[in-house]
């Protein structure tokens, strides 16, 4: 029993790993963002925006995929929580998250710091990663409708 | 159809190699007692003369932690809480019972442009507050990336003020251009001025405070307790961490050469080496994500005696790195799987005091 518990994290590590291995290739291929963007100037503009501050700030743990590490990094990447949540997903960014939450049938229990992020630059990495990696939002997220989140 | 499957195989053998794990035994011999509970992000923090404690929560809060309660010290300067940055480290002059200097780094908005650099200031305190705040350098141009501002602080044994400021994200200018901040281990004196044997007084557009370059993101430093050397260590890319110590006016190489990729996994540079440019003492690949360090050079720990410890953030450990005639020879894992480590120190009774995050302060126990 011993062994399996020790072999674990490598396993997830080494699944962890894999997949931000293939991330290049998923940045290539975004096709839901070309999609998007094709209908909405503004859009685009926010999510070019957007795109610089997930390479920023977000990456490290959500992997430039979207898809997040298993068990530890929920995936923003077809996600259940952030497309059906947009509140709560708002919040999440602007005060920080801790504590379980449920993301496509898993629980996560864990920490993300606040950021610091303006507003206009919330509702930038909003319209990238909810017009992301198979997400599409047809609602534009702005810099108003994230002023009124209260923590 | 043996050709497919060769294929695979290749495939899944590049891909281990790849991603190379992180296999430093665990170590069971010891354990761990809670001194400060509930932080979120001990990022600093160091004993005062009555044995209490000072702790800097990244987010911009400093707590003076004294018979099991916690005081917030008041007066602090205005922090730029973003991504990396916050209120960091915390270091007490060396001659502290005399004259009361306490020194921390934050991240910054002051001066001109938009976002924040790292600053180093000294203050004093005073009924629970900083007072007689100076601000004794101030990185600039600010920028709004949320990385790499570095910000360990060491005295050295003739008290010079030794601090890293990292490369904010922006490899391709700052780290090889000692006209400009970031990328860099700097010296100064208590009081903010510049020793008169700095290594580029001399050299034009040149920041006088720069003592090496060529860094990416340092947030360990330490004083070797014997040879009293300035130790540090880095944040490389994806792989590619590094130990150094510290010499005046080198250049440590980054980005020029490093053992590490890019995030995304393509290649930096191809070069590990060149002339002019140190080799680490030792690096890490994969990258263990190095925050604090500390030399054990008390009795409390048996056989442990001047082995190096630094924490990893991201495999969430203690790294106990045995030294031997000056090099890394064997690593272990300390605290294993407690959280991420953000800070490492002796504590002035002997014993190692280790900073985790979303934990809290612990104190290392050897059993035997």
């Amino acid at each position: 029993m011993k062994p399996i518990i020790k072999l674990l994290p490598s396993v997830l590590l080494f699944m962890a790993c894999n997949s931000s291995g293939k991330s290049k290739i998923a940045i290539e291929k975004n096709d839901s963002k070309e999609k998007a963007t094709l209908q909405n100037p503004n859009l685009k503009l926010s999510m070019d925006r957007g795109e610089a501050i997930y390479s920023d700030f977000c990456i490290t743990c959500h992997l430039p995929n979207g898809k997040g590490v298993p068990n530890t990094f929920p995936p923003l990447a077809k996600s259940d929580f952030l497309m059906n949540k947009r509140k709560e997903s708002i919040r999440a960014i602007k005060f920080g998250q801790s504590g379980k939450i449920t993301v496509n049938g898993k629980v996560y229990n864990n920490v993300m710091a606040p950021l610091g992020l303006e507003d206009q630059e919330i509702a930038d990495v909003m319209n990238f990663i909810t017009n992301s990696w198979g997400n599409t939002n047809n609602k534009l997220i702005t810099e108003q409708e994230v002023s009124m989140i209260d923590e | 159809m043996t050709n497919v499957k060769h294929y695979i195989l290749v495939i899944s053998l590049l891909s281990c190699l790849a991603c190379a794990q992180d296999k430093n035994p665990v170590n069971n011999a010891h354990s761990y007692e809670i001194v400060v509970s509930d932080l979120r992000n001990p990022w600093g923090f160091t004993f005062l003369p009555d044995g209490s404690m000072l702790i800097n929560e990244k987010e911009g809060q400093l707590i003076h932690y004294k018979d099991g309660t916690k005081t917030t010290v008041a007066n602090l300067p205005d922090i730029y809480n973003r991504g990396q940055g916050g209120l960091m480290d915390i270091e007490l002059h060396p001659n502290y019972t005399e004259n009361g200097w306490i020194y921390l780094t934050y991240a910054s908005t002051s001066g001109e442009n938009r976002g924040g650099h790292t600053a180093i200031m000294r203050a004093k305190l005073k009924d629970n507050a900083l007072v007689e705040n100076e601000v004794l350098y101030k990185a600039s141009p600010n920028t709004t990336s949320s990385r790499h501002f570095g910000s360990r602080i060491a005295f050295d044994d003739q008290n010079f003020l030794f601090f890293s400021i990292g490369e904010r994200g922006n490899r391709d200018e700052n780290p090889q251009d000692i006209s400009r901040d970031g990328g860099k281990i700097y010296r100064i004196n208590d009081d903010g001025t510049i020793p008169n044997d700095n290594p580029f007084l001399n050299e034009p557009n040149a920041k006088t405070a720069i003592y090496s370059f060529g860094h990416r993101n340092p947030q360990g430093m330490t004083i070797h307790p014997e040879t009293g050397e300035v130790w540090t260590h880095e944040h490389g890319p994806k792989g590619g961490d590094e130990i150094n110590i510290i010499h005046s006016g080198k250049n440590y190489g980054w980005p020029v050469i490093t053992y590490g990729i890019n995030y995304v996994g393509t290649k930096i540079t191809d070069e590990t080496e060149r002339e002019g440019m140190e080799q680490p003492l030792h690096y890490w690949v994969p990258s263990i994500a190095p925050s604090g360090m500390a030399f054990i050079s008390s009795n409390k720990y048996k056989g442990w005696k001047g082995h190096l410890l630094v924490g990893s953030l991201k495999f969430q450990y203690l790294d106990l790195c045995h030294i031997k005639n000056g090099k890394v020879v064997k690593e272990e894992r300390l605290l294993d799987g407690l959280g991420r480590v953000r800070s490492v120190e002796q504590g002035p009774d002997g014993y190692i005091y280790v900073g985790i995050e979303q934990l809290g302060i612990v104190k290392l126990i050897k059993d035997k």
